[in-house]
């Protein structure tokens, strides 16, 4: 067992050491303080940024502080300083020596007697810099134009120039900006050029990405405008039943015109129809469909096989569907019947059903998009074909062609050659 | 049903699955879907993609009538629920693959 006396001396020696520990760290701290206080207190850093500090000579070029009086070399400004403070002394007569005081822009200050013209430095008792006295009573005779000077505050960034030159380097560019001003045309509608990142003179990026908005739906309502190519609309002339008045139908020829005109010209050789339903009249006005959904709401299009005929909605064709386009998937079908003959090539072709089977069985690099392109080879198929050939005509499209290329490689490339293949042998 | 979360990752030649794993998602038909992820911003994500009703199509007709869909509302809670928000992960830019499966 300790002894309580020895308990409570270690005690106490432990709260000594952490006394002169805690001590010693505000005195360190007081000092770093004081270094840095006198470190700043040598450097005039109103206006330079210390970055500067970490650069070189040769990357400041012309920058160089030096050149603003800021570091070792503000000794060299100071003497230039007091140089001409002893010539305009020496010029104004020594008459007004006794008096010690002078103006100077405004300024009344004091000023010493002048040096001796000799080579000698000096002294370094004489003040460095003369404290500027502002007086008011007694306005400056002399030079009235530059009594404003003193009101503006000081241009601690203009270089060292002489005193005496000060008020006309001050009067003569108030009014050079002007004109200037008014001859340059806005900058905004300047043609761009980006020299430097820090120029803002072309505007903000803000305005530019407007104009290219606006230039795109204006590009895309020109190119719904522009005629098609002749063989291409003979061949939709002859695929398309419905009012070509409607407003859906160039829409829609646009649309099928993204088979290419050799895939459309097989569909018309296999009797394929499109017909383009008015607007108001839904699928459910045809028979058939109304014989399959009965009171249900089915929407965009629907491919009927017996008729081979592709039934289009106008209103899937005024705004974007949401997450497919059905003209593309139900026409997809008619294509792929009419490349099958009387049954479907899907059906048929091993390529697309080996896509198929390892999608359903999950394998790497096989995906489904949804559970509807499941359903058999013929949903997969135009469902490949209608992400093959989309170009985000729908909203929140549920699988893109950059999906398909990620997701189903395989089945992208099938599409690919068929598409290509077929439009090389028209 | 454990299927872990990949990120995707964009490279010049498309999209990559990403190494590591963020988290794992699985079914089962006594607890329902189980979402586990460590990060509490992804979670929320997740969780949210999970548990959100989901618009699906439906094939009516056949070959032998006319093909043709119809928009159906899938409520959270069902296995093909389940299945449809794994298959749309890819819109939030992750994928789910079952453990030890490579590409």
């Amino acid at each position: 067992m300790l002894d309580p006396l020895f308990t409570l001396s270690s005690q106490n020696q432990r709260l000594t050491e952490n006394t002169q520990r805690s001590s010693d760290a505000v005195r360190t701290q007081a000092l770093k303080e004081g270094k840095e206080k006198g470190r700043r207190g040598n450097l005039d850093s109103t206006e330079i940024s210390s970055d500067l500090n970490q650069m070189g000579e040769d990357l400041l070029g012309s920058m160089d502080p030096d050149l603003f009086g800021r570091s070792g070399r503000s000794s060299l400004f100071k003497r230039l300083w007091e140089e001409t403070v002893e010539q305009e002394a020496e010029e104004e007569g020594e008459g007004e020596e006794e008096s010690g005081r002078r103006h100077r822009d405004g300024l009344l200050m004091e000023v010493p007697e002048p040096p001796d013209e000799s080579d000698e430095p000096p002294p370094p008792e004489e003040p460095a810099r003369p404290s500027p006295v502002l007086d008011v009573s007694e306005p400056p005779a002399s030079r009235p134009e530059a009594a404003p000077a003193t009101d503006e505050p000081p241009r601690t960034g203009s270089p060292p120039v002489l005193p005496g030159r000060e008020v006309l380097e001050f009067s003569a560019p108030e009014k050079k900006p002007a004109p200037q001003v008014e001859k340059e045309p806005p900058s905004m509608a300047r043609p761009t050029s980006q020299g430097s990142l820090l120029d803002i003179s072309e505007g903000f990026l803000l305005h530019e990405s407007t104009v290219e908005f606006e230039a795109a739906d204006e590009a895309a309502t020109a190119v719904e405008a522009e005629p098609l190519p002749a063989h291409l609309e003979a061949v939709l002339a002859a695929l398309m039943q419905g009012d070509s008045r409607s407003t859906g139908w160039p829409r829609l020829q646009r649309l099928l015109g993204r088979f290419g005109a050799g895939v459309l010209g097989l569909c018309v050789a296999q009797k394929v129809r499109v017909c383009l339903l008015p607007r108001g009249s839904g699928l459910r006005s045809h028979p058939t469909v109304r014989a399959v959904v009965g009171q249900g709401k089915a929407r965009g299009g629907a491919y009927l096989p017996e008729s081979r005929t592709c039934l289009v909605e106008e209103e899937a064709l005024s705004a974007p569907p949401w997450g497919f386009h059905p003209v593309l998937f139900y026409f997809a079908q008619a294509w792929d019947h009419a490349l099958g003959g009387e049954e479907f090539a899907s059906l048929q072709s091993a390529a697309v059903k080996a896509s198929f089977d390892a999608c359903r069985r999950g394998l790497p690099g096989h995906t489904f998009p949804d559970g509807f392109a499941g359903e058999s080879p013929v949903h997969y198929f135009a469902q490949a074909v209608e992400s093959y050939l989309a170009e985000n005509d729908s909203t929140d499209p549920l699988w893109t062609r950059e999906d398909l290329y990620d997701f189903d490689r395989s089945m992208f490339s099938y599409v690919e050659y068929l598409w290509r293949q077929g439009n090389r042998t028209a | 049903m454990n299927l872990l979360i990949h990120p995707l990752l964009k490279t010049r030649d498309g999209r990559k699955i990403g190494e590591f794993p963020i988290g794992s998602v699985s079914w089962d038909a006594a607890t329902g879907t189980v979402l586990d992820c460590p990060d509490r911003d992804l979670f929320r994500l997740l969780h949210r993609h999970f548990s959100w009703p989901i618009p699906v199509r439906r094939a009516r007709g056949g070959p032998a009538s006319a093909l043709l869909h119809e928009w159906e509302e899938l409520a959270p809670g069902s296995e093909e629920h389940f299945r449809e928000a794994v298959s749309r992960l890819h819109r939030l830019g992750f994928v789910a693959r079952p453990l030890g499966s490579q590409d």
